[in-house]
């Protein structure tokens, strides 16, 4: 019941953000670029064709009814037709959504599965070669250009040794390269957090109380340790959704990797206005149900939120 | 004659802060000699285009893509252009523009978070309500939005990472002002009527400086990614700049038979970077060791 009503509540939280954000692209698309209808038509077409175009797209209403116009049909999943490809943009982004999917969780885990034994490990043995190596790979992180370490990774492992393929999603070694390069976009961020996260759970009173009650240190670091240190793990995973999507644009162009980020990087050469804001829109609204997401989730592994959401219901 | 002797001590304790912070940040090694490199290649960045050795636009083909020798130390491009020369003439673009967006978007930042936090009210809901919409999109792509409405350029570019760095500063000022503003001393001063700019910029904003510096050492490192991202992509500096992402990109078609034509100016790239964040480490820990948990690196 509480958790409904907590949800419910976030969703209508984001609403204004959302349709700021349709606001925004509005503006991008219609006003910023002069007038659609010449562009259409073309810089020779006569001024009574221009006039006909503006009146069939309805550019001749007001902006606040054209506003309007297009937040309705944006909610009915109606996103224009792709002017390079003549589909609907919302099939195009539905056929790529897939790989982007996929790379994504791949790089994710890799991330994950690099950060929590690394950063435990340097949180329990400050001093020893975990913590030097967690902190060259924070440093990395966000230090490295990605499109360079990715042509970089091509290089060695596509050029030289020849064992990954360095373009393309026919395989699913495909998948390698692309999801090491963008892992390492986030696993710089992600060692930090739980390092810390561990340690400040280390020194928290009901971890010196079990210790006092003299439970099996295996047991404390298990129950107790790891299960508070991941409230903060999963917060910053929630952030960096951003640089996952953001860092997802420029690995799948090195990579010619078929997901959303590199149709948004083509679209943008094709000129192909609904198609580009199309995207933009969805990686927006994407962002924004994960981060409801992470939200809920957060909830319900905080017993101090979780009990609060209780209480008041 | 009090006076004088109050100030005299404020002045006192003041260099001695300074001083402290100064050993502080020295004794971080990596940070001081992270703050040699950064100050090694803005210099170049201001001078770049009298040391080149050779004309960084001058191509010719039965010189094209030489691996690196003694006359071309990093070989010669796909246009049989001299790599080191456009790398240093390059130095302008890639830092400059990183640089200049930087301080327009902290400026707007800085001015929306300061006015947000110090006003409240409604001026404060509707200023935070823009800056959610801002952090909805995920700062390159809010970057690359602005450049496919607006189209390529180095204005354009500069206008896209300011737009995408601001919201950012917004939220931080924001916090800081709110955190300061209960002090006795502002209290004092608008007790004495004082204009609300006045106090703004004469007693908040001088004590919250130390976040804002800090945030921006590692949003210069931030910003060099992106405008070299945005290059790579050919969206950034148009062709021939030779700005460190755009030279990559124009020279990836290569990379099987000719590495070297990507490889220097990443290193250059990622040697900045690099810096930037060093150097806001050593920073965050002399300023503001406090603040350890609320600005990180991005």
């Amino acid at each position: 019941m509480s958790l409904a009503r907590y949800l419910i509540r976030r969703v209508v939280q984001v609403i204004p953000t959302f349709v700021g954000a349709l606001f925004f692209m509005f503006i991008l698309v219609r006003v910023l670029p002069g007038d659609p209808a010449r562009l259409i038509a073309g810089p020779e077409a006569l001024e009574e064709d221009v006039r006909r175009i503006r009146e069939l797209l309805g550019l001749n209403k007001p902006l606040y009814v054209q506003f309007v116009d297009y937040m309705v049909s944006i909610l009915r999943g109606d996103l224009g037709t792709s002017l390079k490809f003549g589909t609907p943009v919302i099939n195009e982004i539905l056929n790529r959504l897939p790989y982007t999917i996929a790379l994504a969780l791949v790089a994710e885990s890799i991330a994950l599965s690099v950060a929590l034994p690394l950063g435990i490990i340097s949180a329990l043995r400050p001093r020893s070669k975990a913590t030097y190596i967690s902190s060259v790979i924070s440093l990395t992180g966000s230090s490295v250009p990605i499109f360079w370490i990715a042509l970089i990774f091509i290089y060695i492992f596509s050029v030289s040794l020849r064992i990954l393929p360095s373009s393309g999603a026919d395989s699913p070694r495909h998948i390698v390269l692309p999801s090491i390069t963008l892992s390492l976009l986030l696993m710089g961020n992600l060692t930090r957090i739980t390092r810390s996260a561990v340690i400040e759970s280390l020194s928290s009173n009901h971890v010196l109380t079990a210790l006092a009650k003299g439970l099996k240190y295996r047991v404390i670091l298990i129950r107790h340790v790891l299960k508070n240190a991941l409230i903060p793990i999963v917060t910053i995973m929630g952030i960096q959704i951003g640089s996952l999507l953001g860092g997802a644009i420029v690995t799948e162009t090195v990579f010619a990797w078929p997901g959303i980020g590199s149709l948004l990087i083509d679209s943008i050469f094709y000129r192909d206005y609904p198609l580009i804001q199309g995207i933009i829109l969805f990686i927006v609204l994407v962002f924004i149900v994960i981060n409801i997401v992470v939200d809920v989730i957060y909830a319900l592994i905080d017993p101090r939120i979780r009990d609060v959401l209780w209480r008041t219901s | 004659m009090e006076d004088e002797l109050i100030l005299r001590k404020v002045e006192e304790a003041r260099k001695k802060r300074l001083k402290e912070m100064w050993s502080v940040f020295k004794n971080n090694r990596m940070a001081y000699l992270a703050s040699y490199v950064l100050v090694a290649m803005y210099l170049m960045a201001l001078v770049g285009i009298f040391i080149t050795p050779y004309d960084p636009y001058d191509f010719d083909l039965s010189r094209a893509r030489q691996a690196p020798s003694l006359s071309h130390p990093l070989g010669t491009d796909e246009l049989g252009r001299d790599i080191l020369s456009r790398i240093i003439a390059g130095a302008k673009y890639t830092l400059g523009i990183s640089l200049m967006s930087v301080t327009i978007g902290a400026l707007i930042g800085v001015m929306l978070g300061l006015i947000s936090g110090y006003m409240g009210g409604l001026v404060d809901t509707v200023i935070q309500r823009a800056v959610d919409v801002a952090l909805a999109f995920p700062t390159i792509l809010l970057a690359i939005a602005l450049i496919a409405a607006l189209g390529q350029g180095v204005v354009s570019l500069i206008i896209a990472i300011a737009v995408s760095t601001f919201p950012v500063y917004a939220r931080l000022v924001r916090g800081s002002v709110l955190q300061v503003i209960n002090e006795d001393y502002i209290a004092v001063v608008k007790l004495l009527g004082k204009d609300p700019w006045y106090i703004m910029f004469k007693h908040v904003l001088p004590n919250i400086t130390s976040p804002i510096i800090v945030q921006s050492t590692y949003y210069m490192g931030l910003a060099i990614l992106l405008t070299s991202s945005l290059g790579f992509l050919g969206l950034g500096a148009p062709p021939p700049t030779p700005e460190w992402g755009s030279m990559i990109g124009s020279g990836r078609v290569y990379l099987f038979s000719s590495p070297h034509i990507v490889v220097s100016p990443g290193i250059f790239i990622l040697v900045t970077a690099l810096a930037c964040n060093l150097v806001g480490d050593g920073l965050r820990d002399a300023l503001d060791p406090k603040s350890r948990m609320f600005i990180r690196r991005v």
